[in-house]
């Protein structure tokens, strides 16, 4: 195999970064890293100190000496520098780390100052873009520094950055200098929700029996059952009265009074375990009430506690469709969505157009939340038919070792077993290549996930972030594919995932999607 | 396509199959220690404990070795990138091959990483962040720094338009982007 290197010899560039005006922080900040790792040299300290090292002092000096010199060459390392186009910054002296933002992807200029801070006059500069880790922390830089580079990045930072506006604005500095409240900007002017008539209100009773019938809430009561019944027999076993239950009576002297409350707890506490799901979901979503305003969704839940929420429209990325086994036989849906908006309180997980609603009402609603739909559920196309074959070879191939170690052992139940299994694995394949489907129009993109529990996605295009295309080991003997698609939504549920394509058209549909999403600048949709 | 540079080839096979030859290395006197231990090798047979070692030893940590350095190579060559007018791209992956794509336009921050062994090879790691909580990070390991250097002036360098402002590092076309398995 030759060695030889690929022609891929990069032009000859210069570095620009030597012509920046790079700047470091104040030396306070070595200070503050000395005190930040003082506790890891009390803890080395007390170690040197006892019995079990004992090198006449070089220990302790060396435990001293170097997390000391690490934290000043932290400091002497750390740079930081602004030019037309981005913000630099690297930090690091064995393991060196650099970091560039452009200018106009900044979303978000903070300053924050603890006490010691505020006492010398500095503050810690946090500038944030949209992204999960791309935050940069000067720490620490004097006062009207920070005012300098907050006003000099406000002029490039976007109107429509997420939540509205930086945190610091002029009336805010002028007011607080450089230690602004840390409350984030209210959402548009407060509207009074009782002066417009809410888009949806949810009765109470609707979401109870929405959330009894949740698959979540199946799936627990049927698995507290299962223990139930596993303890139930235990309890009634011949070994049980054999063994434990001569010992019970040996040492309580009353069988049946422990029998009883055994029993009880093995049906009561699989009622209990089912039911702390919908009671918990009941008391967050109880009094729903969703209030459309032109330019955004004003929604507020909670029985106990209540929370409000304000989600732009423009920012909305994708309308997120559950219909889980039971509700699509009730025909009732939960439509939700993911938004950009970093105040959308996503933690909450109340960005929800209606928590219960009929059938096929995510269609009115998605006209409210994105515009004009261009696609339906009739123009779903199916997946590759081969998808059947590959999960019926991923379920054998599971169950196979389980099954040879059985026919060993017990050979006639694990036949049975293996039947049971098989008819099984062949109606799931079916069932799942028949949910399995995608649609794209011009804008839109449209795509059904899940097996018994149906999940249905309609993405806006244009707020596409990022495309996976990814292939498995089988996937590649079979030339499947499956496309990951991401938004930058704050939510978990801001991507999804189209399985089991032919690679062609995993590979076409990918490259129309990024080509069509790249046409949209980044403004436009955050 | 671009592939990653020759001498990250040379970094992955040499750091892999060092770790593997010294992980062999211990599990064999493991191994070698519990046979005698419990019996499982009669010891009355055994003439020399260190000859039985090396009995165990060579093979075990030859076989590590040499299937480590193979996959440094397969994943070294499973590994490519692209910047194109429109997206960064990125292929990987031996037993699972990923595709990887931003818009130009979609690029957040870029962060690059090399620690002291990187810089003796003069390598970079760069991350390529796009926006959203949930959205995957795009990693390009060892890159060498002129590559890193213009690859941060085509992505951050000119947000103005997502048109490419310099001509890309001449390459040499990689047809084997789906390497893995099937070609090693």
């Amino acid at each position: 195999m030759s060695e030889e290197q690929p022609a891929d010899v990069p032009p000859a560039t210069t570095d620009q970064s030597r012509d920046l005006d790079w700047k470091r922080p104040h030396p306070f900040t070595a200070l503050y890293e000395v005190i930040r790792i003082g506790r890891s040299i009390v803890f080395l300290l007390i170690i040197t100190r006892s019995n079990v090292f004992n090198f006449e002092g070089i220990t302790e000096s060396v435990v001293i000496i170097f997390p000391l010199a690490g934290a000043l060459a932290r400091w002497l390392s750390t740079r930081y520098a602004i030019d037309d186009d981005a913000v630099h910054y690297r930090r690091g002296v064995l393991w060196r780390h650099r970091q560039i933002m452009p200018r106009s992807r900044i979303q978000n200029v903070s300053t924050t100052a603890g006490l010691a801070a505020r006492l010398t006059s500095l503050v810690e500069v946090q500038i944030s873009d949209a992204s999960k880790d791309g935050d940069i922390t000067i720490r620490f830089i004097r006062a009207e520094e920070a005012n300098r580079l907050t006003a000099l990045l406000r002029g490039q930072t976007p109107s429509r950055a997420l939540g509205g506006e930086p945190h610091v604005d002029d009336a805010t500095a002028a007011e607080h200098g450089p230690f602004p409240p840390t409350t984030a900007p209210p959402v548009g002017p407060p509207v009074d929700s009782l002066q417009v008539a809410p888009l949806v209100e949810l009765p109470l009773g609707n979401l109870i029996r929405f959330e009894v019938t949740s698959s979540k809430t199946v799936k627990a009561v049927a698995s507290a059952v299962l223990l139930g019944l596993i303890a139930i027999g235990v309890v009634f076993s011949d070994r049980f009265d054999l063994v434990i239950a001569d010992d019970i009576q040996e040492t309580t002297g009353d069988l049946s009074l422990i029998l009883v409350i055994l029993v009880a707890s093995s049906v009561g506490l699989p009622l209990i375990a089912g039911a702390f799901l919908p009671i918990e979901r009941v008391l967050h979503l109880g009094g729903f009430r969703l209030t459309a305003e032109p330019d955004r969704f004003r929604i507020q839940s909670g029985l106990i506690t209540e929370a409000k929420i304000a989600a732009r429209r423009e920012r909305i990325q994708l309308l997120d469709v559950k219909r889980d086994f039971f509700h699509r036989r009730l025909g009732v849906e939960r439509v939700g969505f993911a938004t950009a908006d970093v105040d959308s309180l996503s933690q909450w997980d109340i960005n929800l157009l209606h928590p219960a609603g009929p059938h096929d009402s995510w269609r009115s609603l998605g006209v409210e939340a994105i515009g004009p739909l261009q696609l339906d559920t009739d123009d779903l196309n199916q997946v590759s038919p081969k998808t059947r074959r590959r999960t019926l070879i991923r379920m054998a191939l599971a169950a196979a070792v389980e099954a040879i170690i059985g026919f060993v052992f017990v050979p006639l139940i694990t036949a049975v077993a293996v039947a049971a299994y098989a008819a099984w694995a062949w109606y799931f394949a079916r069932t799942r290549f028949a949910t399995l489907g995608w649609a794209r129009s011009a804008d839109q993109l449209l795509v059904r996930t899940g097996v018994f529990d149906h999940r249905i996605v309609l993405i806006q295009i244009d707020k596409i972030q990022n495309l996976r295309v990814s292939q498995t080991f089988f996937q590649r003997r079979l030339k499947l594919a499956s496309l990951m698609v991401s938004t930058a939504g704050e939510s978990s549920s801001s991507h999804v995932e189209i399985i089991d394509l032919d690679l062609e058209v995993a590979q076409r549909l990918h490259d129309q999607v990024a080509e069509r999403a790249g046409q949209t600048p980044i403004n436009e949709i955050l | 396509m671009r592939q990653l540079p020759v001498s990250v080839r040379r970094l992955w096979r040499t750091i892999s199959s060092v770790s593997a030859a010294i992980a062999g290395f211990l599990l064999s006197g493991v191994a070698t220690g519990v046979a005698l231990e419990t019996d499982l090798v009669d010891g009355t047979t055994v003439t020399n404990e260190w000859r039985l070692f090396a009995s165990v030893a060579v093979p075990v940590v030859v076989v590590a070795s040499g299937t480590a350095w193979w996959l440094a190579g397969a994943i070294w060559r499973g590994w490519s990138f692209a910047v194109t007018d429109a997206w960064l791209q990125t292929r990987h992956g031996v037993i699972q091959r990923i595709t990887e794509t931003i818009p130009r336009n979609r690029v957040q921050t870029i962060t690059s990483q090399n620690g002291p062994i990187d810089r003796l090879l003069n390598l970079t790691s760069v991350e390529v962040h796009s926006a959203g909580q949930h959205t995957p990070t795009i990693r390009i390991p060892h890159l060498e720094d002129v590559t890193v250097d213009w690859l941060r002036g085509e992505l951050v360098g000119h947000q103005s338009d997502s048109q490419p402002h310099s001509d890309p590092p001449p390459a040499t076309p990689t047809n084997d982007l789906v390497v893995g398995l099937d070609d090693v």
